[in-house]
């Protein structure tokens, strides 16, 4: 049970339930106080002890009933445990319940079976246990044959066949078909036994496959998630593909849970405070030394004020709709955003943001604005007009785009102009580095009027760069 | 395997218990019951307001004949008003009723440095238990027989907060700096409940067993209803959970939560009610919906939801 318990727990991992070693080592114990037969049971005991949140509550739901539904405990139990004991349990095999009735031997005289039956002590323990047609004992060997050749660590489709094979070999396959091979060979009641045997032997393998494929369901499916998880904020933006986009929506999503967590609670720390004594002393010269009025020391923690720019034209149309999607997370997570995005006029996106939700703000903004040629110098000069006042030190900054101006005049001289009253100018570029400054990119001339610039064309920086400026602000 | 039958058993001996107190849960409950006493650990209840967190501990508490202990967090709340707090008052005071004594006491000594060794000599009487208002935590675990301590709406409080209570919920003891090490004697059943204002951190969810306490069905409202309304007529039963059971479908601010089903439940029987008919149900909407656009949506299916769970009430 112990191993079955572990199989479940990895697969609770793979779709995403945090799940510590103490925490294992509780369900176990409370498996063990309540027995394995009573599934209801079963499933809230290591649901308390597994799950930690509501969310988690849900995850474990499926996985338990997928899981179990596969999964006899009782069998996986015997099956340990004939691993345990060694090879005696083919020899323990009960009395056949009956004879095979597939092969069509069912009106086989009882005489014959049981020359059939002396000779089955020359068979290998596979053939014997085929013929007895026993399928309690049968599905005992698949599972423990399982347990011996791994068959949880199946990775993905392919392997499929594989670990049929080697369970096959597991089971004692070499020893079945040689007996097969001898019995043809012989007399006709012999070969009456390896037509059956072959039959068997088809069905033994096409309940391999099924075993095998259920498993591939279950842990493969965790395992492609977490790859796929690992690998996504990885991707290139440019290249994520249509049907990824929900996944990644998911993440973004997660990203601007995880900084609202983090920003709010810096806020909170700002409350906490000792006595000002000086400040307390200063207020009560007023009062003629009576200090009537306590100041606290408070850790004070600007808000940033956050600007942010999204370049939507043609040059950076790929990315456009990820780099807007950030756009519009940032806006739900900060308090004090106003978004922008232009291609050649800039426009204020914080209002449309506002009234749509993710999907169609963003494709709304991308359709009004976006896919018109790049001009920098228009932009930010729009740019300034609309907002330069509220530009102050408090201010962050954000560009997005990849600073392609087609040659035009690119407004540096209005950036840096930005720059002296803003607290940072941040500027993000898709492009690698390397490409800066070729062709008509301008960000040689903006590069001194940014406190940064950062490469930004996957998830990860996203989400470093946004870290550093809630740290920092 | 008796260990298992036994345990079986405890499981439905709790659901009848609580059953008993008009507490009507079903079995992932009664079993996170079980396993919270049996290993001794922390239970942390979620779900919506009104299901029921907070009458699981009372009802617990009954159940094991424990002195209910609570503990209402709120932001702000720190360990003087949740763990103990030095009886100030009292400290002054008999510093001053002592200071002749402190006169004798110190007759004879030559000199501050003299003074103070002697003064030390007699221990830290001031920071003694005598002198110590304790608060629910510490009360908790000081009840030999055991207790039921309830903290509630643990998400309210301050992310600090929650690191304190690790030491209690992990060992059941707390580091008092000028006592020492206060261990529970005898372990207290705790219920943390939550309404998920705030993300819990992980180290707390850890140490707990974890609860999720959903809407209930509409078969174990009904009895839920039938538990706690007594002389409540079965066909009005049956509507009236329907009802809400279709109210909790819509799209609304606040869905009617368990409690609120029994709050109309009560008023409809103070009114003499036999069925559900839709002036009745206009003119008591208030007690199950507390938001004014909750109770305009509503109004304007009124009689399709009426019609339907008067249907399903027959």
């Amino acid at each position: 049970m112990r191993a079955t318990l572990s199989d479940f727990v990895r697969v609770l991992r793979g779709v995403g339930v945090r799940i510590s070693t103490s925490e294992v080592l509780d369900a176990y114990r409370s498996v063990e106080s309540l027995g394995i037969s009573d599934r209801d049971l079963l499933k809230s005991a290591l649901g308390a002890t597994l799950a930690k949140t509501s969310e988690e509550w849900e995850l474990f739901g499926g996985c338990f009933d997928r899981f179990f539904a596969m999964q006899n405990m009782e069998l996986d139990e015997k099956a340990a445990n004939s691993n345990d004991g060694g090879g005696e349990t083919s020899n323990d095999a009960p009395p056949p319940s009956s004879m095979p009735g597939g092969g069509g031997g069912g009106g086989a005289a009882s005489d014959e079976e049981l020359n059939l039956k002396t000779d089955f002590s020359s068979l290998s323990p596979l053939s014997q246990m085929l013929l007895d047609n026993n399928p309690e004992q049968l599905a005992v060997e698949i599972s423990a044959a399982g347990q011996r050749v791994g068959v949880n660590d199946v990775a993905n489709f392919t392997q499929r066949g594989r670990f049929v094979r080697s369970m096959a070999e597991a089971l004692g396959l070499e020893g079945l078909d040689d007996d097969i091979a001898r019995l043809d060979a012989g007399e006709p009641p012999g070969r009456e036994v390896a037509l059956r045997l072959e039959q068997a032997r088809a069905q033994l393998f096409q309940r391999l496959v099924d075993f095998v494929e259920q498993r591939i369901a279950l842990f493969a499916s965790a395992e492609g998630d977490k790859i796929r998880r690992e690998l996504l904020p990885r991707l290139k933006l440019s290249n994520i593909e249509k049907r990824q986009q929900e996944e990644m929506r998911k993440l973004v999503r997660k990203m601007a849970k995880r900084l609202v967590a983090l920003y709010s609670r810096r806020r909170k720390v700002s409350r906490r405070g000792q006595l000002d004594l000086r400040k307390t002393l200063r207020g009560g010269q007023a009062t003629g030394g009576l200090l009537f009025e306590t100041h606290w020391k408070r850790k004070k923690i600007a808000r940033p004020k956050v600007m942010a720019v999204c370049d939507v034209s043609g040059s950076v149309a790929s990315v456009a709709r990820f780099l807007m999607m950030f756009l519009y997370s940032v806006t739900e997570v900060l308090p004090k955003v106003r978004a922008f995005a232009f291609s050649s006029n800039l426009h204020e996106v914080t209002e449309l943001f506002a009234e749509h939700d993710l999907e169609e703000g963003v494709a709304t903004a991308i359709q009004r604005y976006g896919n018109m040629p790049t001009d920098y110098g228009r932009a930010l000069a729009d740019l300034k007009e609309l907002c330069f006042d509220d530009i102050d030190r408090r201010t962050t900054l954000i560009i997005l785009g990849d600073g392609r101006s087609n040659y035009g005049n690119p407004g540096a001289e209005i950036l840096r102009e930005m720059k002296e009253r803003a607290g940072q100018v941040i500027w993000l570029n898709p492009e690698p580095r390397t490409l800066w400054g070729l062709g008509d990119s301008e960000m040689p001339a903006f590069l001194p009027a940014c406190n940064r610039a950062e490469v930004c064309n996957t998830l990860k920086d996203l989400e470093r760069v946004v870290g550093d400026l809630l740290r920092f602000a | 395997m008796t260990g298992e039958v036994k345990a079986r058993e405890q499981i439905a001996a709790i659901q009848s218990g609580f059953e008993l107190d008009g507490y009507i849960c079903d079995v992932p409950i009664a079993t996170a019951v079980f396993l919270a006493r049996q290993m001794d650990k922390p239970i942390l209840v979620e779900g919506p307001p009104g299901v029921g967190k907070t009458e699981l501990a009372k009802a617990a508490a009954t159940f094991y004949s424990l002195p209910l202990i609570r503990l209402q967090c709120y932001e702000g709340l720190d360990e003087a008003k949740a763990l103990y707090e030095w009886k100030y008052g009292k400290q002054l005071l008999y510093t001053q009723i002592l200071k002749e004594k402190l006169g004798d006491l110190l007759a004879g000594t030559h000199g501050l440095d003299e003074a103070l060794d002697r003064l030390h000599g007699f221990g830290d009487s001031f920071f003694s238990e005598q002198f110590m208002e304790t608060r629910p935590l510490l009360t908790a675990l000081q009840q030999s027989e055991g207790a039921v301590l309830l903290i509630d709406e643990v998400d309210k409080a301050d992310q600090e907060f929650e690191a304190f209570l690790l030491e209690i919920l992990s060992d059941y003891q707390i580091s008092i700096p000028e006592i020492g090490t206060i261990k529970a004697k005898s372990k207290p059943v705790v219920f943390l409940t939550s309404n998920n204002t705030r993300e819990i951190g992980d180290a707390l969810r850890r140490r707990c067993l974890h609860l999720h306490i959903d809407f209930p069905d509409s078969r174990l409202e009904r009895r839920i209803v039938e538990a706690r309304v007594p002389g409540i007529s079965e066909s009005l039963r049956k509507q009236l959970v329907g009802f809400v059971q279709a109210l909790r479908e819509m799209d609304l601010k606040k869905r009617p939560a368990v409690s609120e089903t029994i709050d109309w439940a009560r008023s409809l029987v103070l009114m003499h009610a036999e069925t559900l008919d839709r002036e009745l149900v206009r003119d008591t909407l208030n007690v199950l919906l507390k938001f004014k656009d909750d109770v305009d949506v509503v109004e304007r299916e009124l009689p399709r939801l009426t019609d339907k769970a008067r249907k399903e009430g027959r």
